[in-house]
C-alpha cells in the first residue's frame, strides 16, 4: 500500500455527513443517526466541511433544485447518499465511504465542476450582463442586493436583511422553510413556506413519545451536549422497539438543570417538560404557521433554532391549510 | 552563529510544544463528547488528512486576505504564547513585561476571531464574528484582573519572576478565583467549550461555516493550541513554574501544562455551550466583582507581608 493510498484511508476513516432531512423523512433520519453513532462518523453542521450530503427520506420534486446548490457547496471529495428507507441506511454509508475512497472518480467530479462560488441565493434583479456601470455594482456587490434599512424594535433604523433557514439544514424538521428578516441577529419577521408539502402528507408519525425524545435529542445536539444528546437517541430508540436503553429521569433532571443555567431558553424547557409528561398533544396540539411565526419572532438566530426543534413534534407534516389551531 | 543556531533550536521547541498541546487538548475533547481513548487520539491525524484532502471553497465577494490571514494567524498567536512560558527559568521571548505580553496575544485573537466572521461574506459568519466580540467583553475584564493577581503577588510582571516568587504554595491554591477566571478566558479565547457559541451548532458553526479544507484545519489546530497555550502560560502564572521534586523545571513545565490542558480540555468538551446574551450580566455583576476581590485579598496580603 502507497502513502496516497494510507492519507486516503486515514481521511477517509470516518467522513463527517451532513444529514438533511426530507420532508416525511424522520424515521429514516433516526435510522442515520443511530448508525452514525455505532460508526462514530461525525455530524457536519455545514456544507463548507462535509464529505457526504446524506438526504434523508425521497427528495420530493420542489426541492430538487435546492439540493442540488447545496450539493455544489460541499468542496469534494464529495459522496451524496440518498436512502430510500431506514433498512437501507448501512449500505448508502458504505457506499457513501466507498466513493470517497475512489481517487479516479473524485478527480473526475472535480474537474467537471465549476470553480466560481456558486452564485447568490437572492433573486437578483440586477442584470449583471456587459455594462460596466459602477453604481450598480455598489448596489449590488457580487449580485446580492445590499441590506435595506428599517425600523428596529429599540426604534433605531437598522440593516435589515432576507435571509432563509431551510428547508434544507441539518437538525431541522424535512421541508420547513423560514423566510426570516433579520434586524442584526435577531429574527424581526419570520414567514412559514412548505415548498414541497404534499410529499409529507403520507407519512406517519409514529409513537408520540418517539418524536419526544427525538426533539429532546436534537435540541441537546444543537447546545453540543454530545454526550446526553446520545442518551436521549437512546431512549427515543427504546421507544421505537429498538434496543436502546437510558434513564429517562436523569435525563429530564439534565433538562431542567440546562434550563436553570439558561442553556436553554425556558420556553424550550418548557415545551420539552409538557411534551414529556404528555400535557400536550401533538395531535390535538398542532402548531398553526402562524403561531409558529409568532412564536419565533424577536429571538436570534440561534434560540430560533432550538424553538424549531422543540416544537417539531408539534409541526403539521402537510398543508397549513388542513391544520387547526391550538 | 551560535546565537541563531539557538535561536533557530528554540523556536522548533517551541512550535512542537505547541502542537503537542494542540493535540493534548483535541484528545482530550474528543474524549470527554464520549470517545474511546485511542480512537481520540487518532482523532486530530484523522482529521488533518480529511482536511488536508479537502478542496478549498470560497464564498462570493469574500474578502479573502483578511478571512485566510485571520484563520492562519490563530496558531501563530499560540506560538508566541508557548514561547513566552519560562521552561527551565528562561523564556524563548523573555522579558520583564511577560504578563502583559500574554494579555496582548489573547486580545489580539479578538480581531482574528472577529475578520473570521467578516471575510467569508455570510451572514452566519457575521452573527459569529459579532457574538463572539460581546463575549469577549464579557470574559476578558475578569481575566484581565485575574492577570492581576499574581503579579501583584510577585511584584513583577516577568513570568520567571511570578513562577520563582510561589514557593511551595502555588498561587492557584490561594487565588483560586482568579485561576478560575484566568481558565474561563482560555477556554473563551480557544472558542471551546461554554464560551464557544461563535462558532456554535445553532447557527450552523457560525465563524466557521463557511470554512473548508486547509483553512478549517489550521482555525481548529489554532483553537485546540491556544487552550494549550493559555494552559502553559497559566504554568508559571499560576502553577509554581518548574517547581517540583526529581525531574528538571523544563519537564515539569511541560508535565503540568499538558495534565492542565487534558483537564480543561475535557471539561470545555463535556460542558453545553452558554447563550451569549446570558453570560455578560452574570460575568460583570457576579464574577467580575469576585475577580476584584480576589485582587484585593492579594494586595492586603502582600501589604500584611512586608
Amino acid at each position: 500500500m502507497g502513502l496516497r493510498d494510507l492519507v486516503v484511508r486515514v481521511a477517509t476513516r470516518r467522513p463527517r455527513v451532513l444529514v438533511v432531512e426530507m420532508p416525511g423523512g424522520a424515521p429514516t433520519r433516526m435510522a442515520v443517526e443511530r448508525e452514525l453513532d455505532r460508526r462514530g462518523w461525525p455530524v457536519g453542521t455545514a456544507p463548507g466541511s462535509a464529505d457526504v450530503l446524506l438526504l434523508a427520506g425521497e427528495v420530493p420534486e420542489p426541492l430538487a433544485e435546492a439540493v442540488e446548490l447545496l450539493w455544489d457547496q460541499l468542496p469534494g471529495p464529495r459522496a451524496r447518499a440518498c436512502p430510500s428507507g431506514p433498512g437501507d441506511v448501512a449500505h448508502e454509508l458504505d457506499a457513501a465511504q466507498a466513493s470517497l475512497r475512489d481517487d479516479l472518480q473524485q478527480r473526475a467530479d472535480a474537474r467537471e465542476r465549476d470553480r466560481e462560488p456558486a452564485s447568490s441565493w437572492v433573486e437578483d434583479d440586477v442584470d449583471h450582463g456587459d455594462h460596466g456601470d459602477h453604481g450598480d455594482m455598489e448596489m449590488a456587490p457580487g449580485g446580492i442586493p445590499l441590506a435595506e434599512g428599517d425600523d428596529d424594535r429599540d426604534g433605531l433604523e437598522m440593516d435589515v436583511l432576507v435571509h432563509p433557514l431551510g428547508p434544507l439544514l441539518d437538525h431541522w424538521p424535512g421541508g420547513l422553510e423560514l423566510r426570516t428578516r433579520l434586524h442584526g441577529d435577531v429574527v424581526a419577521q419570520a414567514e412559514v413556506h412548505r415548498p414541497a408539502a404534499e410529499a409529507a402528507e403520507a407519512a406517519d408519525d409514529g409513537p408520540v413519545a418517539v418524536a419526544t425524545w427525538d426533539a429532546v435529542a436534537t435540541v441537546l445536539a444543537l447546545v453540543g451536549d454530545e454526550v446526553w444528546a446520545r442518551r436521549a437517541r437512546a431512549l427515543r430508540d427504546q421507544h421505537l422497539g429498538l434496543d436502546g436503553a437510558g434513564d429517562q429521569h436523569a435525563v429530564r433532571a439534565h433538562l431542567a438543570r440546562l434550563a436553570r443555567t439558561h442553556v436553554l431558553p425556558h420556553s424550550v424547557a418548557d415545551v420539552l417538560g409538557r411534551l414529556l409528561d404528555e400535557r400536550l398533544d401533538p395531535a390535538a396540539h398542532r402548531l398553526s404557521d402562524a403561531a409558529l411565526s409568532s412564536l419565533l419572532e424577536g429571538h436570534d438566530l440561534g434560540d430560533v433554532r432550538l424553538l424549531v426543534a422543540a416544537h417539531a413534534p408539534l409541526l403539521p407534516l402537510g398543508r397549513a391549510e388542513e391544520v387547526g389551531h391550538d | 552563529m551560535t546565537e541563531l543556531l539557538i535561536a533557530l533550536a528554540g523556536s522548533s521547541g517551541v512550535l512542537l510544544a505547541t502542537l503537542l498541546l494542540a493535540w493534548t487538548a483535541s484528545a482530550s475533547y474528543v474524549v470527554a463528547t464520549g470517545r474511546a481513548g485511542g480512537d481520540a487520539l487518532l482523532h486530530a491525524p484523522r482529521e488533518s488528512a480529511r482536511l488536508l484532502r479537502q478542496r478549498r471553497r470560497t464564498t462570493l465577494s469574500a474578502d479573502r486576505l483578511l478571512w485566510r490571514g485571520a484563520g492562519w494567524s490563530l496558531l501563530l498567536v499560540a506560538a508566541l504564547l508557548v514561547a513566552l512560558v519560562p521552561w527551565d527559568g528562561s523564556a524563548l521571548l523573555p522579558g520583564s513585561l511577560g504578563v502583559v505580553w500574554a494579555n496582548t496575544l489573547d486580545i489580539v485573537v479578538w480581531a482574528l476571531v472577529w475578520l473570521l466572521g467578516w471575510g467569508a461574506n455570510s451572514v452566519v459568519g457575521l452573527v459569529g464574528g459579532y457574538r463572539f466580540l460581546a463575549l469577549a467583553l464579557a470574559y476578558e475584564l475578569p481575566l484581565m484582573f485575574a492577570l492581576v493577581a499574581p503579579a501583584l503577588a510577585a511584584g513583577s510582571l516577568d513570568l520567571a519572576v511570578v513562577a520563582g516568587a510561589q514557593g511551595t504554595l502555588w498561587y492557584a491554591v490561594w487565588m483560586p478565583v482568579a485561576f478560575a477566571a484566568y481558565l474561563l478566558g482560555v477556554l473563551g479565547f480557544a472558542v471551546l467549550g461554554p464560551p464557544s457559541a461563535p462558532a456554535g451548532r445553532e447557527t450552523g458553526s457560525g465563524v466557521l461555516t463557511e470554512l473548508s479544507g486547509p483553512d478549517l484545519l489550521v482555525v481548529n489546530a489554532g483553537r485546540y493550541a491556544l487552550l494549550g497555550a493559555g494552559a502553559a502560560v497559566a504554568v508559571p502564572l499560576f502553577l509554581g513554574g518548574g517547581a517540583g521534586p526529581w525531574l528538571p523545571g523544563a519537564v515539569w513545565v511541560l508535565v503540568k501544562a499538558l495534565l492542565l490542558t487534558a483537564a480543561l480540555a475535557w471539561v470545555a468538551g463535556r460542558l453545553p455551550v452558554l447563550r451569549v446574551h446570558r453570560l455578560m450580566e452574570p460575568l460583570w455583576t457576579v464574577w467580575l466583582p469576585l475577580v476584584v476581590v480576589q485582587d484585593l485579598v492579594v494586595a492586603v496580603v502582600v501589604v500584611m507581608g512586608r
